[in-house]
Parts: C-alpha cells; sequence; structure tokens
C-alpha cells in the first residue's frame, strides 16, 4: 500500500505541532549540522535520522499524551529522549509521571529539566519548556503526600522501613499516592500497618506498638542488664550462707580460745611478751570473725544491689493496667 | 548516676564495718600488761617454767648479770650463781623477789651449792636463802649455809647423817649486829645441805623460820630461828618490803651457788592467827 502524501493543510498542521513541542527547533538544528545527539544515541546514527527519528516518536507521544493514556505515551517520549535529546521530552515525560501518579519521579524529571543550563542560541522552544517545568515542579510538591513513623516500645536497634525502603522513625518521608505498608522489626518484635495516601499533600503519622516485655527501655539498659542483677543476687546469697557458715564455726572456735591462752594470762589480760603466742591464737580467729562478717554483710549488700538492678530493669517497661511489675515478678490486681 | 554509686559504696563500706563489728563480737580482745602478779594465795611456785614466766608474774630479778651474779631456771629449780654478790654493809647481793604490801608468810627449799664441784662443803659465808628489804639500808637475810668441811665428813654424801645446813639470820638497819655478822642462828637444820626456811611479817614484825624435818606433826614442825626464840626478829614497820630469794658469796672465789626447788607465798596472815597460825598448815610441798 502506497503511504499517504502530506497535502499542504497537513503539512501546516504538523508545522504547528512541531513549533508547540519545540521539535522544529531539533529540525532545524539538524538540518544545520548542529547535532544534540541524546546521551546514549546509537552510534552510526547521523543527526538528521536521529532527529527525525525523534520527532516522529515524539508525534506519537503526543497523540497518546493527548489520549490520556500517559505510560504509553511516557515510553514513546523517553525512546524520542534517548534518539535525541530535548527538555520538551523531558518534559513531557515528567507530566506523563504526574499523571499516573509517580509524583516523585515527576519531580525529579521536571527538576531535571529546570537544571539544564540551555546555550543562548538554543530554540526558544526550551527556555519555554524550562519555565513551565518550574512552575509545574512547584504545584506538583504542594500535592506530593508524605508520612512520619512513630514508635512505641521500640530499642535504639529497632528497623523502619516503608514497603521496602529503610527509614529513621520520627522523620517525615515523601512517597507517592496510593497504598504503602509501614513495618518495624526490634529482635524478635515486629510490627506493621498500611496506609493510604493521596496527591493532597499531607503528612500522615503512622505509630507501631512493640510488646513491652520484649523492649527493654534505655532506662532498663542503663541500670544492667538482667544477667547482672541475677549474677549479683546469687553471689550475694552464696556469700551470706558462706558467711554465716564460718561465723558459726569462729564463734564456736572463740568459745575455746580462751582456754588456749598462754597459762599466765587472766581472764583476756595477757603479760607482753605473750603476745605473739596470744596472736597465735586469737589472730586466726579474728580473722576468721572479719572474714565472716564480710562475706556476710558483702553478701547481702551484693544482694541488695542485685535485686535492686532487677527491680530498675522491671519497672523500666510500662506499667500494664492491672499488672505492675516489679523486679523479676509482676504484680497482678 | 548516684544509683549506681551508693550501691557500690555500701559495696565497700558495709561489709567493712560489719566485719570489725563481727571481730569485736568475738570478745577476743585480749590486753597486755609488763607483767601480771599471781591472784592466787597461797602461791606456789616449783619453778617449772622459764625465768621469762617469773618476769611475767611480776617477778625482779635484780642483780642479774652484774658482777658475775646469773638468775637461770634449770631443771624445776631456780639457780642464783652469786658472782662477787654479797650481803655486807658495802653492797647487796642479787634478788629474785616480790613487793609485797602487809602481812605474809614466804617460805622456800634452799640449798648451797659449790658452783663448780656442787658438793656442801663450803665455808659458811658462801649461802642461800630468803631475804626481805625495804631500802638499800634496811635489809635481813635468811641464809641457809653449807657444812663446814672436816675429815669426817664426805661433802658428797647424802645419805643424811652428815651434819647438816646451818641457818643464819644477818641484817643491816633493822638488827642490833652489822653484817656478816650474825644476828640469830641454829646448826644442823635440813638435811644434806638443803632446808626448808621461811620468813613471816606480822604487823611491823619480821620473823625467821625453819622446818624440822624430824618432827612427826607437821603443825609443830616450823621452828624460831633463834630456836626457842619464836617471838624474836626485827621490827621491819608496816611498808611494802622486797621478799625474795638470794645467794651470797665473798672474795675471792664467788662461787657459791643457790638452788630453789619452790617458793611458797601466803599474802594472808590474820591478826589472831598470827605467823604460828599460818606456818601450822603449810606443808612443804615437796620437790615437784
Amino acid at each position: 500500500m502506497e503511504p499517504p502524501r502530506a497535502g499542504a493543510r497537513g503539512v501546516l498542521a504538523r508545522r504547528r505541532l512541531l513549533s508547540r513541542l519545540g521539535l522544529v527547533a531539533i529540525v532545524g538544528m539538524a538540518q544545520l549540522g548542529s547535532p544534540a545527539p541524546a546521551f546514549g544515541q546509537a552510534a552510526g546514527a547521523t543527526p538528521q535520522s536521529a532527529s527525525a527519528q525523534a520527532i516522529a516518536l515524539g508525534e506519537q507521544g503526543i497523540s497518546l499524551f493527548e489520549q490520556g493514556r500517559w505510560q504509553e505515551a511516557l515510553q514513546r517520549f523517553e525512546s524520542a529522549e534517548a534518539a535525541y535529546h530535548s527538555p520538551v521530552f523531558v518534559l513531557f515525560a515528567a507530566r506523563c509521571l504526574r499523571n499516573f501518579g509517580q509524583l516523585l519521579e515527576a519531580a525529579t524529571a521536571f527538576a531535571r529539566v529546570e537544571r539544564e543550563p540551555l546555550a543562548p542560541t538554543a530554540p526558544v522552544q526550551w527556555a519555554k519548556a524550562q519555565r513551565e517545568a518550574r512552575a509545574e515542579h512547584a504545584a506538583l510538591a504542594r500535592t506530593i503526600p508524605s508520612v512520619v513513623v512513630l514508635l512505641e516500645n521500640a530499642s535504639p536497634r529497632a528497623v523502619v522501613r516503608v514497603d521496602a525502603r529503610r527509614i529513621e522513625a520520627g522523620q517525615r518521608v515523601e512517597l507517592n499516592p496510593g497504598v504503602h505498608r509501614v513495618s518495624v522489626v526490634d529482635g524478635a518484635s515486629s510490627d506493621s500497618r498500611g496506609v493510604t495516601l493521596t496527591a493532597s499533600g499531607a503528612v500522615t503519622r503512622v505509630t507501631l506498638h512493640l510488646p513491652s516485655v520484649a523492649v527493654p527501655s534505655r532506662r532498663a539498659l542503663d541500670a544492667g542488664a538482667p544477667w547482672l542483677g541475677w549474677a549479683l543476687l546469687g553471689t550475694g546469697a552464696a556469700a551470706s550462707i558462706a558467711g554465716v557458715v564460718l561465723g558459726g564455726v569462729t564463734l564456736s572456735a572463740a568459745s575455746t580460745a580462751r582456754s588456749e591462752l598462754p597459762e599466765l594470762c587472766q581472764a583476756m589480760i595477757c603479760p607482753v611478751s605473750r603476745r605473739a603466742q596470744v596472736e597465735a591464737v586469737i589472730g586466726p580467729l579474728e580473722d576468721r570473725a572479719f572474714a565472716a562478717g564480710a562475706l556476710l554483710i558483702g553478701g547481702v549488700a551484693t544482694a541488695a544491689v542485685g535485686v535492686l538492678i532487677l527491680a530498675l530493669e522491671g519497672n523500666a517497661g510500662p506499667a500494664v493496667a492491672g499488672s505492675r511489675p516489679w523486679g523479676p515478678f509482676e504484680l497482678r490486681f | 548516676m548516684k544509683l549506681r554509686v551508693l550501691p557500690m559504696l555500701l559495696l565497700v563500706l558495709l561489709p567493712s564495718a560489719s566485719a570489725s563489728a563481727c571481730r569485736s563480737l568475738l570478745d577476743l580482745e585480749v590486753q597486755y600488761r609488763d607483767c601480771l602478779p599471781p591472784t592466787r594465795s597461797p602461791y606456789v611456785e616449783h619453778f617449772d617454767g622459764s625465768k621469762q614466766d617469773l618476769v611475767d608474774q611480776c617477778w625482779q630479778l635484780e642483780g642479774d648479770g652484774r658482777d658475775g651474779a646469773v638468775v637461770s631456771v634449770e631443771d624445776g629449780d631456780l639457780v642464783v650463781n652469786s658472782g662477787a654478790a654479797e650481803w655486807t654493809l658495802e653492797r647487796m647481793g642479787p634478788m629474785v623477789y616480790r613487793r609485797l604490801e602487809g602481812n605474809f608468810v614466804v617460805a622456800v627449799r634452799a640449798e648451797a651449792l659449790d658452783r663448780f664441784s656442787a658438793d656442801h662443803c663450803r665455808p659458811d659465808d658462801k649461802f642461800a636463802g630468803l631475804v626481805s628489804r625495804r631500802g638499800d639500808s634496811e635489809w635481813a637475810t635468811l641464809l641457809v649455809s653449807p657444812f663446814f668441811q672436816s675429815p669426817d665428813v664426805d661433802c658428797d654424801d647424802e645419805s643424811g647423817t652428815q651434819p647438816n645446813a646451818r641457818a643464819e639470820v644477818r641484817s643491816r638497819g633493822w638488827g642490833a649486829a652489822s653484817p656478816p655478822a650474825a644476828d640469830f642462828s641454829i646448826d644442823d637444820i635440813g638435811q644434806d645441805g638443803e632446808a626448808d626456811i621461811a620468813l613471816c611479817r606480822d604487823g611491823d614484825k619480821l620473823r625467821y623460820y625453819y622446818y624440822d624435818r624430824a618432827q612427826a606433826d607437821p603443825a609443830v614442825a616450823w621452828k624460831g630461828v633463834p630456836a626457842g626464840q619464836a617471838l624474836a626478829g626485827h621490827t621491819v614497820g608496816f611498808g611494802a618490803l622486797d621478799v625474795g630469794l638470794t645467794v651470797g658469796g665473798r672474795d675471792p672465789n664467788y662461787d657459791v651457788q643457790g638452788h630453789f626447788a619452790w617458793v611458797v607465798f601466803q599474802e594472808e596472815v590474820g591478826i589472831n592467827d598470827g605467823c604460828a597460825g599460818v606456818l601450822a598448815r603449810l606443808e612443804p610441798p615437796g620437790d615437784d
């Protein structure tokens, strides 16, 4: 079949369209031999053939764009941009992205057009595209929704994600409109929630909760790990028992110590020359008594510190209605 | 932060304080004195300990190591070597004594030997026995001397057949005579040069006794020196006296050695009981 011929009317219409799109400038530049090849343009392609291909793809994109077929139009504009660069192609791609809800990607594309340096000889349509991109970018920014994730009973080790993306709790994160899943994992505990965002520019706060028993607070961490409390408690108890036993043995030995004093001693008064003999009898008893006292009271004090640490550990979590944590126990009422 | 520091302080301070408290609970706090005088009466000393034991019981060893005098405890005897010591107007001999207040009876088994040959045949200016002293110029001795050597005497024989010891009282400041002259004396006491003798103060009187082993009744065996003059003695006043054991020698040999098997201190002498009453109940304890 013979290809249709373009009549004079058809030529004029096409020129208007190209002018509107700034594509005519591409053609003009290519015809003048001042190419503006796109990054990644195929080797061996002449500027004339590349621009013609880009124009063809741009025309298809415009047509699809006007029909509201955003994704197909986006594909054409991206192909056209790949064949021969024009800010106009990028601008239309950004509009496609915006229109089918990819606001963040659209904002990036608008910003790319805005930031592109233009030569003084650049077509006026390119400068116009930059102005339009700046205005549409500002309008778009006001519609991008965002989310702030808050945590309860989480440790500093907790990992927060939106969909697959890791974020920081408490910080505002911009997202595309749609349904997202917010989650937190803290050791063996986790929580997640779905959230629906619209292109309203609103900030949505989501609070995730973790079970209190699995989340030691910073206060509890400061007070010491539970093992330390139990270790002190056990050590103190053992030392106390040892002190009691040693004290009993020592008191028993002390009751007979007087009979072991030198014969010349009268009651607990002895000649100074017998000091060495006396101390040989009394010294070990005194040392044992000292050790017994130190073990006993030191053990009690150590155990008390252990209980204190465990109490701090238990009190660090939030009180649940009807119960009150106390040390290693939980009082229920 | 405070919550952490406080338990740590408690961990250190509580055990230390409590350990000290536990140690004090034992009530084993021993006090020390330079010496402790015996509290029992009568106090019988058999010299089966050491010389330090005597010092620890407030015995005074005067003259030990001076002028050749040596005090020692050997085989259950207190042994005093005389050295150059003698009891004269000019000087005093070594003394192993205790200071006594009030009334007392002090009895001893004394024997004077030759320091080197250990026989009993020495001149009578070598002696061993008791001494009582109030000051440098007021003292009295009751001394047992070996017997004189003679052709009829075997100085090594301890069969009891040879002449026995002589006892003399010599004094300075209290008696009529001046030492070395004897105030009182008695011959042939004890056995084999060994005799039991005693001093007794009752009030301001100091009296001298020996034990007559020939007496069947111990209640009357203690007899006064001189014989038949039980109420004789010296007026020594009521103050404290140094009472103990001594020896005496004289130039040129200084070789007497006093052996004392035991000594008894009885510091309760009643006014109505008197020295005779106390001594009547005092039986020599024997060598052990």
